[in-house]
């Protein structure tokens, strides 16, 4: 057998069901209305709460594509890597809960190596009446 | 027969649904609690089944989360990388049914790249009924 080493990433796709956590506290929820059956909340339901995973990616241009659950306690949600946010402030709130909603966010330019990925609950919609983040799955599709 | 593999490893999230039988009968169950909808188990119960995965990983230090349900019929379970164990026994038998049990490895260094993972009943608790083993995902985030 031979081996052809080639650069480190491309496309990844992670199921959100275990992080490292910042602030509040987060646990998997199952819903049978949901894409993977489940998504990653904060209980706590507060600004600020936060949490991280481990991420290595290619440096690269990528599309990231995030799937969550909308509803009316929901708040914005700022995503980063390495403190550098690439989702900005996205607003969960929907007077009624809408499953299955995707974000595209396209070219988001990432550097090579090991990276800290954070999901952090920042402000809310002025409808909402609280903080909680509740997501499934982020994908980065590498398209440079 | 070329593989490609990366030198220095990523991310990957791996959900057994279809591997290579080594011993036992061994297949996706589907179950409305669990992640995923379901989980991956050896169905014949028994001590020594094996299932394996093509699975490449580049080399690295990785935090490894397997999530699974516990039950009062389950075994210990080793997962091993090219026979090189890395999860070791984990017992997976629980009084009553619980779903959604995360284990986490923090620190699996992998000096060289692997093909290959593999799930084997190893054992049992005393109080155990029957050798199952399942799991959902196993997720390799690399850390350094």
């Amino acid at each position: 057998m031979t081996y052809e080493l080639m650069p480190v990433g491309k496309n990844y796709d992670m199921v959100i069901f275990d992080g490292d956590i910042v602030q509040g506290s987060w646990a998997l929820v199952i819903n049978t209305a949901q894409f993977l059956n489940c998504y990653y909340a904060n209980s706590t339901n507060a600004d600020d709460d936060e949490f991280t995973v481990p991420l290595v990616l290619g440096k690269g241009t990528y599309d990231v594509h995030l799937v969550y659950v909308e509803s009316s306690n929901r708040a914005k949600m700022d995503v980063s890597v390495d403190g550098n946010v690439i989702i900005n402030q996205l607003d969960m709130y929907a007077a009624a809960t809408a499953y299955n909603i995707i974000h595209e966010e396209s070219n988001v330019a990432i550097g090579g190596g090991v990276h800290t990925l954070s999901f952090k609950a920042n402000g809310k919609n002025a409808a909402s009446s609280g903080y909680t983040c509740a997501l499934s799955h982020i994908s980065f599709r590498k398209v440079a | 027969m070329t593989l490609h593999v990366q030198k220095d490893g990523t991310n990957v999230d791996h959900i057994p649904i279809d591997g290579d039988v080594v011993a036992g009968t061994w297949g996706f169950v589907i179950n409305n609690a669990q992640i995923l909808n379901g989980c991956y188990a050896n169905t014949s119960g028994t001590n020594n089944n094996q299932v394996t995965f093509p699975l490449v990983l580049g080399k690295g230090t990785y935090e490894v989360s397997m999530i699974y349900p516990t039950t009062p019929d389950r075994g210990k379970l080793d997962v091993a990388l090219d026979g090189n164990i890395i999860i070791n026994q984990l017992d997976q038998y629980s009084v009553g049914v619980v779903h959604n049990v995360i284990h986490r490895e923090s620190a699996v260094v992998i000096r060289h790249p692997t093909k290959t993972i593999s799930l084997t009943a190893n054992g049992k608790n005393a109080a155990s009924s029957n050798y199952h083993v399942n799991c959902s995902l196993i997720s390799f985030r690399r850390v350094a």
